[in-house]
């Protein structure tokens, strides 16, 4: 009996010290903790959740296109509410833009919270220092989107009142959410830039990552919707100072103006930095599905080479397949030099630099003529030129995710823009500054904290 | 207390008078046929005496103590109580009969150890070998269904990662982790596929069902376990050699039951959509997508291709098709299915072996072969005294081809239409637009290009797939005894399961064409085609290895002393189950040359239809998991005078959980029970139940879902082609917040048995407690996780059951006529629900759990119907009290648990089998009847949603309100233009379209003629069996008035086999 007792108490102890060693073994290969650079390096570089899942809400409720009434039948229910901005009781469903940006969010903060405890020393400082600069970045992006989309437009006056947005800075999904006001979330978004600013490289290895000119470029979109065109301006100019390359539409090395599928490269020189709608929320503006504003079709100059590059035929009218995505099923919604230009320019003439203004509103258009055609743009005065340049910038941008705010910003700024829709032989309009414009936070995420938008 | 007293007064004058003696008592016992039984042993219950017949099966007593009661009891045969009186002499001449079930000998193993039922306090059911063939078919687990007591088979429930198997046992207990019960395969839990065992290698299954089992097997074992156990051989056994063949037809499905729509009437919707410009998106995309037959005419007619006669003749023609004519004709056939299998077995002083193999061949209903080998190999020695060394071995290589398609498999842009053919009048084969227009695929590429038509009756030839199993077990068990009560055992077992499976698209497939097509780049000056995919196949390879290692050392301890008895058991185990898998694609592969052409990987490059960029797909994946378990277990029994046991076991099981310390990965087990042979106390008088006995085990488990944990994780998905960047995303969110879910089981049993067998069985009742299950919990989504809910700890539930098992000899002697009864009652509810106010409660299908106290763990909740509005045929609902159409806010009105109606469970309360078996002379029929009653289900129903957008109809449409008046004989709402999605998802789960599930089918009839051949010398067998068997027979009597099976709603149901087999022993 006393070999069993010994056997067994060998056996106790041998499995005890090498059990932990043996449970230990991970048991899928390509399991790993939020705990390495690389791994959070790599939960960064997915683009399907950082890149490629942009909300499309905004630009399907703004004027760039309509609806054929025959198309307008085959929508689901949520997509015509919101051809006719009459969306109000609506729940998570099979998933929705409030939800689809967040999802963003809750990656930059597991970022966030977890690249503070890897201690940054000078082997890996260029490593960390990206994590933290693009967790920053794609927050403060994603942050600026929702507002856009859920607040009304930035006013001074108001801001401290006005309702903002969830700032959620933390991952943890107990936490409780609270509105901010739109003061308090545009001051998160411009600190989180400048500090993302600060962190990251000036050339990024792929634009589908986060850089300096990149967020220089969000800083000034931010400061223009909120109509601070001096900063906007000085923001502008850091961006385009790193990187101002852009396409001439007559090189047909860069630019297919032909190609009825796919005119421009995806990751093409202009774009500094890549964000995409895959995935429609609203599918109301899936190009092909979408028609093209008549007057704005019309808008554009036969000598204009945008207007092959952009359009093409359907029955009836016109369809966009001029995304900067090199496909005709993502629309491009980051930013592109041709933006920032035109920014630079707008900022410019609100500044009173008419020759300013025209000098980057001509360097972009040369680029955008039919070769011999183009004739610079002239201004009599610097408000000529600013009704010019947002000419421009309503062609040059369309179909970008940029209308929705324009709309707004421009209407604060007196630009009394009413937007109509026919459907059902009914006309609908949306004045300027109607409290529609911020569109409603979904039912399900309404609380005490998180009050729904005024009607 | 008063009982007592009774019991005492009676037994005071036996006592007494037992003092006294008698001489000498002599006896003979024999069978039924007058032959004597030797060996039988003769116990005295009160002396506690046991004597041996001897071999004329003669015994005798001297001196005993009268009165007594005499148990008589041999293998193989009924025991008999026998009370003796004060007064008797003798001689007794004592008649055993042949035990039907065997039921006092059953031996259940439990996968650790061979276990009498007798003293078992837990809850077993042994199906035996008999039972196990009375139903064919090459799948061992099938055979369970209407023969098994508390399994439930239940096709109605999805199949997914944690439901794999097609039946559970007593209900479902896990909302999240896993529910199906563990497998085992004699000694350890079985990993490959369960299609390789060869029922006739399997010589019982034992099903293990209340707390017990979760604590001998632990973690997997919460679903309860079915242990199999293969056929063995034993010392000095004769050689023994059986012979089995069968061949069993399968009819053809009947493709007339799916709830299709009628082809006029699709037609009709697709005229209507097309007026409306529904299609003018297909139309015009970019994508050329097909067309349906229909709407090309359509849009020829619109745009003058053809004249309006033309047109009204071919939509005419469309009309009359029917897709399911071209599947009956072309694509079905009867499957047939030839097994065979030979198994040989002997024994010798210090060896038992046994050898066996199998061969089975099947043509399936869609031409689709599989064949399967199986070799099994077990052999025990006994080189010296103490020492005993086994090894098993089981072989299984199976090949499995691709057959035709199924119904529902070809489809036109995506939607399934209904009314295509396959061939023309002379039945030469047809093209089928599946992803492209006709109209382009005809004209794109000016004729450089390769055909790209898809002809459903050629390609299946030119597209197949050959998937090659191999599977090994091989097992090693050394077992030595240190003394006569205690021995110890190691088994070590090791599994290799090797599955290639190999997609060949040759280069006439349409697949391959297709592919090379879209990247395709034709000079449009030259002419010439830059093929970017190399002509020529296109060969997608996956291989996967399952290799699983365990050890199990054990020490078994057993003694009996004077009244005593104490068996134990304890022990440790270890598992390791890696998994490696890898997969690419090949092209420009020619088979006979076994050579491929290269293609760039890395660059994207235009889709020749929409000018799209993509990568040419690789196929290349990798993947390596690794599961290990550690565990230790023990368990122990103690009897006392044969009469009263108790017994307990506990267990620890651990696994490598990604993230966890070491110590949270520890789950616990623990049981303990009871039992009371009353039959055996003196005081127990009741000769028409002659063995009486109670039993109870209460045990509890805790599960740590294997998939949820404390910490965030990530998962690596690979490199991003375009960028070169290593991406990952999170797999698991951490939850710092989870409780482990508690599950606490109690089961109470009663064993008993009439005088001479007239009617046995057992009685059980069980009731279990779950604490803190797993669920979605509905969560703010601001946090980002993909979702609105997230798993947490949110509810309680309680189910009790009841299973009943009842066998009875109707009638015995020349013809015999016995019934086998299983009722089984389970009823699960949610007890307890943490779900935040004024959260939203949304109408289901009962394949979730339900959050309603009160109801139904698995509940049926509809939104109340207020019927169709007579003036244009809308389903209303109340909103307030009041009808209203106001969908939206009717599903937001849902905010307190009883505003949703509930009409019962999802899953039957009551289900069971009545199996009577005749027998005459050779020959035996077995006739079993299952029932499922008690529960509810959702009849498949009419979406416009999906009819519009998906080209998904339903039969109902034929009944959907037309004109007012329509709403007193039909629910089905009228047709709209637009679609309302909301009006057609109140439809969907309103009351309306709710059934009652109850239905008893016909499970299978067995008709078989035995020989025994022990007088015939002349004849080279000892029996041989012919039998004749016919399964899935239909439903005798359903609740629903529709026709329509409640274990099939939307789903061709398993059409009626037939076999005809041959068994020899020799």
């Amino acid at each position: 009996m006393n070999k069993i007792h010994i056997i067994i108490g060998l056996l106790v102890i041998a499995c005890s010290i090498s059990c932990k060693k043996y449970l230990d073994a991970k048991p899928d290969k390509s399991l790993l903790l939020p705990s390495t650079i690389e791994g959070l390096q790599a939960v960064l570089d997915y683009q399907v959740f950082m890149n490629n899942a942009d909300a499309s809400w905004d630009e399907a409720s703004a004027d760039n296109y309509y609806l054929p009434q025959q198309t307008y039948n085959t929508l689901l229910d949520m997509q015509k509410k919101a051809y006719l901005w009459e969306n109000s009781d609506y729940t998570y469903q099979s998933g929705n833009d409030w939800g689809r940006l967040y999802d963003a969010v809750y990656f930059c903060n597991l970022a966030l919270e977890n690249i503070e405890t890897i201690k940054r020393n000078e082997l890996n400082q260029t490593q960390w220092d990206n994590v933290k600069g693009s967790a920053l970045f794609f927050r403060a992006q994603t942050f600026l989107h929702t507002a856009w989309i859920f607040s009304k437009a930035y006013d001074e006056s108001t801001a401290s009142e006005d309702y903002g947005i969830v700032l959620r800075t933390v991952s943890d999904f107990n936490a409780i959410s609270v509105r901010a006001t739109l003061l308090d979330t545009y001051d998160k978004i411009i600190s989180d830039f400048k500090n993302a600013a600060a962190l990251l490289p000036s050339i990024p290895q792929s634009a589908t990552r986060p850089s300096k000119p990149a967020a220089y470029a969000y800083l000034a979109r931010t400061y223009l919707s909120m109509r601070k065109y001096d900063s906007a301006l000085k923001y502008s100019n850091l961006s385009l100072q790193l990187k101002n390359d852009l396409m001439d539409y007559n090189d047909p090395a860069v630019v297919n103006i032909s190609s009825a599928t796919r005119p421009f490269k995806q990751l093409n020189p202009e774009v500094v930095f890549q964000k995409i709608i895959s995935g429609y929320s609203f599918s109301n503006i899936y190009p092909s599905i979408e028609r093209v504003d008549t007057v704005l079709f019309n808008s554009f100059d036969e000598y204009d080479l945008r207007k092959a590059a952009f359009f093409a035929k359907a029955t009836p009218g016109f369809t966009f397949k001029g995304t900067y995505n090199g496909n005709r099923t993502s629309l491009f919604t980051g930013v592109a030099a041709d933006e920032v230009f035109l920014t630079r320019a707008e900022c410019e003439a609100r500044l009173n630099n008419k020759d300013a203004a025209l000098n980057n509103l001509n360097a972009l258009m040369e680029k955008r003529w039919k070769a011999g055609f183009f004739v610079p743009f002239e201004a009599a005065t610097a408000e000529d030129a600013l009704n010019l340049i947002l000419k421009e910038r309503r062609k040059e941008l369309i179909f970008r995710g940029l209308r929705w705010m324009d709309i707004k910003r421009l209407n604060k700024e007196g630009a009394n823009i009413t937007l109509t829709r026919i459907m059902d032989g009914k006309l609908y309009s949306l004045p300027p500054n109607d409290n529609r414009y911020a569109l409603p936070l979904p039912l399900d995420i309404i609380s005490s904290k998180v009050p729904q938008n005024e009607y | 207390m008063q009982l007592k007293f009774i019991v005492l007064l009676i037994m005071l004058p036996l006592w007494v008078s037992a003092q006294q003696k008698a001489t000498k008592i002599i006896g003979k016992i024999i069978n039924t046929s007058q032959q004597p039984i030797p060996g039988t042993s003769v116990y005295f219950l009160h002396n506690k005496e046991t004597i041996i017949a001897d071999s004329n099966g003669n015994f005798s007593v001297s001196k005993p103590f009268f009165p007594d009661t005499l148990v008589i009891s041999h293998v193989g045969y009924l025991p008999q109580y026998l009370p003796i009186p004060l007064s008797e002499a003798g001689p007794l001449i004592i008649t055993l009969s042949v035990s039907a079930k065997e039921l006092e000998e059953v031996k259940v193993n439990t996968g650790y150890q061979q276990l009498p039922k007798e003293r078992a306090t837990g809850s077993f059911t042994k199906i035996s070998n008999e039972v196990l063939n009375l139903q064919s078919g090459t799948n061992i687990l099938n055979r369970l269904d209407g023969v098994a007591n508390g399994v439930l088979f239940d096709n109605t429930k999805l199949p997914s990662a944690n439901r794999q198997l097609d039946f559970n046992i007593r209900g479902i207990n896990s909302i999240n982790g896993s529910q199906d019960p563990l497998i085992v395969l004699d000694y350890f839990p079985y990993e490959g596929d369960i299609n390789n065992i060869n029922p006739d290698d399997i010589e019982s299954v034992t099903i293990l069902k209340d707390a017990s089992s979760a604590s001998i097997w632990g973690t997997r074992a919460g679903n309860g376990v079915v242990v199999i156990t293969s056929k063995k051989s034993r010392f000095n056994q004769p050689v023994e050699i059986e012979f089995h063949t069968d061949v069993i037809v399968t009819k053809k499905p009947d493709l007339f039951y799916m709830p299709q729509m009628d082809p006029a009437d699709y037609i009709n919707v697709e005229q209507m959509l097309f007026n409306n410009g529904a299609y003018n998106n297909i139309i015009n995309s970019v994508s050329e997508t097909a067309l349906s037959p229909a709407v090309t005419v359509f849009l020829n007619r619109q745009n003058g291709n053809i004249s309006p006669e033309d047109s009204a003749s071919q939509i005419n023609a469309l009309k009359k098709m029917d897709i399911r004519n071209g599947y009956n004709k072309y694509m079905y056939q009867q499957a047939v299915t030839q097994q065979y299998s030979l198994n040989l077995r002997g024994g010798g002083n210090n060896i038992a072996w046994l050898v066996s193999g199998g061969y089975n061949k099947d043509i399936g209903q869609l031409g689709n072969k599989w064949d399967r080998v199986n070799l099994h190999i077990e052999n025990t020695y006994r080189p010296f005294k103490n020492l005993q060394l086994g090894i098993g071995v089981l072989y299984t290589n199976t090949n499995t081809g691709s057959g035709k398609p199924r119904y529902g498999d070809i489809s036109v842009g995506g939607k399934p239409v209904p009314y295509l053919s396959f061939a023309d009048g002379n039945g030469n084969p047809l093209p089928v637009d599946i992803i492209y227009r006709k109209s382009y695929t005809d004209t794109a590429g000016g004729g450089k290009l390769l055909n790209w038509d898809y002809y459903p009756l050629e390609d299946y030839k030119h597209n197949n797939t050959k998937t090659y199993l191999q599977d090994i077990i091989a097992n090693i068990r050394m077992e030595y005894n240190f003394t006569e009560s205690l021995n110890a055992a190691i088994t070590y077992q090791y599994q290799q399961q090797r599955n290639t499976s190999k997609n060949l698209a040759d280069e006439q497939s349409f697949v391959a064409r297709n592919m090379i097509n879209l990247y395709s780049e034709p000079d449009p000056f030259t002419g010439v085609v830059n093929y970017i995919i190399p002509l020529g196949g296109i060969l997608s390879t996956s291989n996967r290895i399952e290799n699983s290692q365990n050890v199990r050392g054990q020490f078994n301890f057993s003694k009996t002393w004077r009244q005593h008895e104490l068996v134990a058991i304890a022990g440790g185990e270890v598992r390791q189950i890696k998994t490696t898998s890898d997969g690419n694609i090949v092209y420009g592969y020619d088979d006979d040359l076994s050579t491929s052409g290269s293609v760039d990987f890395r660059n994207s490059y235009p889709d020749y239809v929409t000018g799209n960029p993509q990568p040419i797909p690789d196929g290349i994946s990798f993947t390596e998991k690794t599961n290990r378990y550690v565990s230790t277990f023990a368990n122990a029994a103690y009897t006392y005078q044969e009469k009263y046991t108790l017994s307990g076991s506990i267990r620890k099981d651990a696994s490598n959980l990604f993230g966890v310390n070491t110590n949270d990965k520890w789950n616990p087990f623990g049981s303990a029970g009871i039992s009371w042979n009353i039959s055996r106390e003196r005081f127990y008088k009741i000769t028409l139940l002659p063995y009486l006995k109670l039993r109870a085990t209460y045990g509890f488990s805790g599960i740590v879902d294997q998939s949820r944990s404390a910490v965030t994780t990530l998962t690596y998905v690979g490199i991003d082609r375009v960028t070169g960047f290593e991406r990952a995303q999170v797999s698991q969110f951490g939850n710092p917040d989870l409780k482990w879910e508690k599950i606490g089981t109690f089961n109470f049993g009663i064993d008993f048995s009439f005088h001479n067998n007239i009617i046995s069985g057992s009685l059980e009742y069980y009731r279990k407690k779950g604490i803190d299950l797993f669920g979605p919990s509905p969560i703010d989504y601001t946090a980002g996780l993909r979702s609105n809910t997230v798993t947490k700890n949110i509810a309680n539930s309680l189910s009790d059951g009841v299973d009943i098992t009842l066998q009875s000899q109707n009638i015995s002697g020349l013809f015999n006529w016995n019934t086998n009864f299983i009722f089984n009652y389970n009823v699960s509810k949610t007890t307890k629900y943490y779900y935040p106010e004024g959260a939203i409660y949304q109408a289901g299908f009962g394949q979730t759990i339900s959050p309603i106290k009160g109801r139904s763990l698995y509940a049926i909740n509809s939104y109340r119907w207020g019927g169709l509005d007579p003036t244009n045929g809308n389903p209303q609902g109340y909103l307030n009290k009041q009808l209203s159409t106001e969908y939206y806010s009717i599903f937001n009105s849902m905010n307190s648990p009883d505003s949703l109606i509930y009409s019962g469970s999802a899953t039957p309360e009551f289900f069971g089998a009545i199996a009577n078996t005749f027998k005459w002379k050779g020959i035996n029929l077995t006739v079993n009847i299952t029932y499922k009653l008690g529960y509810y289900f959702r009849k498949s129903a009419l979406s416009y949603d999906q009819l519009f957008n998906y080209g998904i109809g339903n039969t109902e449409f034929a009944k959907r309100w037309q004109v007012a008046g329509d709403e007193k004989n039909t629910n089905v709402p009228s047709m709209t233009y637009p679609n309302i999605s909301g009006r057609d998802q109140f439809y969907l789960l309103s009351t309306a379209t709710v059934l009652k599930g109850d239905h008893v089918s016909l499970q299978f009839i067995n008709l078989s003629y035995n020989l025994e051949t022990k007088g015939l010398q002349r004849l080279p067998f000892r029996r041989i069996q012919v039998y004749l068997n016919a399964s899935n027979l239909g439903i005798l009597w359903r609740a629903n008035k529709d026709g329509i099976d409640p274990d099939y709603p939307a789903s061709i149901y398993p059409p009626q086999t037939f076999a005809l087999g041959l068994r020899v022993n020799f």
